[in-house]
């Protein structure tokens, strides 16, 4: 009797946790279903696809690494469009990851009316890419634009073409990418609101003064956020796409021919879905090895320990 | 299943319903209508037949999704190819078969602005006027005072044609911009903003986005279109204006495009698409229902032009320049299958001339090989 109660018991609590488990797959079920057909297929007929010679409309041919010989050896676009992302990535990413905490240390003052200001800060990442991007056609437009305006008005001097410029079209786009810098400012924001009053207490009472708690207790804190900033800014910046879409066209002579937009047009305007594939797959590699590189090296200067 | 899809502009959505049941209308939003198109031709679920542009056609045509059009003419009774004029044919070609029937056509006028003559004292252009008169006459009319140009942005194929040049062969191989002939009417263009200072330089016409400049009352002539014609009927109120032929230079020039319907090979329904395309085509009907919306363009149909459209309200003397000027129409990636590519190829070689930053020999020197890499791989 004892053994077949036991034995009921553990058979139900058995069921009841099997349930759950059938449960929790089935509430998954629709993400699964979704990120198997939607992502994980394309991505994985991607792969294929990038060794063949594929137009959308007659039957992939078999190239072999045709594509990818062709892409490295060959493609004078390809090395154009990756130099171009690389420039912007260098330029921009430590200009928004530095912009974004400076300001985030000034919206974190206790002073009257900074929840208005951090909203200011922050309400230009929300607007539509394509509304920033044709507001910004006006901000720079050489003749009548805001900057050059402001240029000569302060300093005397008359500015640049800006994006019809081969010098200052990608230039433009950078200084375009610093208008959300809000977002990071956010995250950073959350961050230095996180840091223990104790710490600065305890710089207080050794004798540090504002530099001294600023390097050696927000900084180290604030790395791990500095380090997320950081990675996610390099996914980005190689992922840039509209601003040259629609203000550039990747233009003047290829100046701001960013990686996205050639694969955009290899693909969906050329029909070279297999050339596009192997763009598409190098683009991932670069990416997730500067993802990595960015996690091997913040062991050197993240800090991650407990308080 | 037996389906015609259309971009929501179309007039075919508002047609009254063509005398044949059990016919589909699908009709798609302007903006994603090349994505359908193409998407649905992947997929092999195109429709019967569709509203395409000229390079679509050509594309199309190399991928074999198209039925050929011309047995079909050729076998019928009813329609003869003399119906038609003989631009209609041209963009609906691809090795000299025909894959597409043409529902309008279009071409390039000089639009002025009457006022602005006017108060310049400058008589209107009549009759062949030449480009060293157009130039002279953008001169008088440009007041910088009042950020007034003599003339917009000048489509820079009508030079080149002009000038007896061309920007690739005609049979879609070879890029022809590294002539003199081609380079030099290039750089007058760039010229008409940079030297001239008789249209606008790129950073100024970029302020009007997508308005259009001769509206704005502050551009004294404008090469534009038939698809202009009525946004200018429809908006323009406060200024005279009228229409005059292109500047002719060693020879006058205008630019042809077409709208055209193709049918889709995979139609199992080969005779009522075929009736229905020759509708579309061949039929005043349509042409009096396009009319009615005012989408008439320039009719293909000998028919249609003689009745609906010259001669005919509103602006029956703008109708006759476009009518003359569409005589001298030509075409440009003619026999090329890789449009866009080529098409981006020539845009990005040339935008450093716009801004002075090149002169036309270098750019077209410059950019010449590449094209020609583009046509050597393009589909065949």
């Amino acid at each position: 009797m004892v053994q077949r109660t036991t034995g009921r018991r553990v058979s139900f609590a058995l069921n009841f946790h099997r349930w759950r488990e059938i449960e929790g797959w089935l509430f998954a079920a629709p993400w699964l279903f979704g990120f198997l057909v939607f992502t994980a297929g394309p991505m994985l007929y991607s792969v294929a696809l990038g060794f063949f010679d594929y137009d959308f409309f007659t039957p992939p041919k078999w190239v072999g690494v045709a594509n990818y010989v062709n892409l490295f050896a060959k493609d004078e676009l390809f090395w154009q469009s990756l130099k171009v992302t690389t420039i912007y990535s260098v330029v921009s990413i430590p200009l928004r990851l530095v912009l974004g905490f400076l300001i985030a240390l000034l919206m974190n003052q206790d002073v009257p009316g900074i929840y208005v200001f951090r909203s200011l800060f922050y309400v230009p990442t929300i607007l539509p890419s394509v509304a920033t991007s044709f507001l910004w056609m006006w901000i720079l437009n050489p003749q009548y634009g805001l900057i050059n305006y402001a240029l000569e008005a302060i300093l005397g001097i008359q500015g640049p073409g800006w994006l019809a410029s081969e010098a200052w079209a990608l230039p433009a786009l950078i200084i375009m990418s610093l208008w959300g810098v809000g977002g990071p400012m956010v995250i950073y924001l959350a961050g230095l609101q996180g840091i223990p009053r104790h710490l600065y207490e305890a710089c207080d009472l050794d004798g540090g003064n504002a530099v001294a708690k600023f390097w050696f207790i927000t900084i180290p804190m604030m790395s791990p956020i500095i380090f997320f900033n950081l990675v996610m800014g390099v996914i980005n910046s190689f992922q840039v796409f509209t601003s040259s879409y629609l203000m550039t066209q990747g233009g003047p002579n290829y100046a701001t021919y960013f990686y996205m937009l050639y694969l955009y047009d290899t693909s969906f305007r050329y029909f070279r879905m297999g050339y596009g594939s192997a763009l598409a797959w190098v683009l991932f590699f670069i990416i997730m090895s500067l993802t990595l590189l960015n996690f091997i090296g913040s062991k050197r200067w993240v800090y991650t320990g407990n308080l | 299943m037996n389906t015609a899809i259309v971009p929501s502009e179309s007039t075919l959505r508002k047609r009254p319903t063509q005398p044949q049941r059990g016919r589909a209308l699908e009709v798609m939003p302007s903006e994603r209508y090349d994505d359908k198109i193409f998407t649905s031709a992947a997929a092999g679920t195109i429709a019967d037949i569709f509203h395409a542009n000229s390079e679509m056609v050509t594309t199309f045509a190399v991928k074999g999704i198209l039925t050929e059009i011309t047995p079909l003419l050729d076998a019928d009774p009813d329609v003869k190819k003399d119906d038609w004029f003989d631009w209609t044919w041209v963009r609906a070609m691809y090795q000299d078969k025909i894959w597409a029937m043409t529902q309008k056509g279009n071409t390039t006028v000089t639009y002025y602005n009457k006022d602005l003559f006017d108060q310049a004292g400058v008589a209107y252009p009549a009759g062949k006027w030449t480009q060293e008169e157009f130039v002279e006459t953008a001169h008088k009319l440009t007041d910088p005072e009042e950020d007034q140009f003599g003339t917009w942005t000048y489509n820079w194929h009508l030079a080149v044609w002009a000038n007896q040049g061309d920007i690739i062969s005609p049979d879609g191989q070879k890029c022809l911009l590294a002539e003199p002939a081609a380079y030099d009417a290039i750089q007058w263009v760039a010229d008409l903003a940079l030297k001239e200072n008789v249209a606008p330089k790129a950073e100024q016409s970029e302020v009007f986005g997508s308005l259009n400049p001769f509206a704005s009352g502050k551009v004294a002539t404008y090469i534009g279109g038939e698809d202009v014609l009525g946004g200018f009927i429809e908006s323009i109120d406060s200024f005279e204006w009228g229409a005059a032929m292109i500047p002719t230079g060693k020879e006058t020039v205008g630019e042809g495009t077409s709208t055209m319907f193709p049918m889709s090979k995979s139609t199992k329904v080969l005779d009522s698409a075929w009736e229905f395309l020759k509708f579309l085509s061949g039929d005043i009907r349509a042409y009096e229902a396009m009319a009615k919306h005012g989408k008439l363009g320039i009719p293909p149909l000998k028919k249609a032009y003689d009745e609906l459209f010259l001669g005919t309200e509103p602006r029956p003397d703008v109708k006759e320049v476009l009518a003359e000027m569409a005589l001298y129409n030509r075409v440009w990636m003619l026999n090329v299958t890789a449009g866009a590519e080529a098409k981006t190829t020539v845009d990005q070689g040339l935008s450093l001339v716009w801004t002075g930053e090149l002169s036309a020999k270098d750019a077209c020197e410059e950019l010449c090989p590449k094209l020609d890499e583009v046509l050597a791989n393009q589909p065949r």
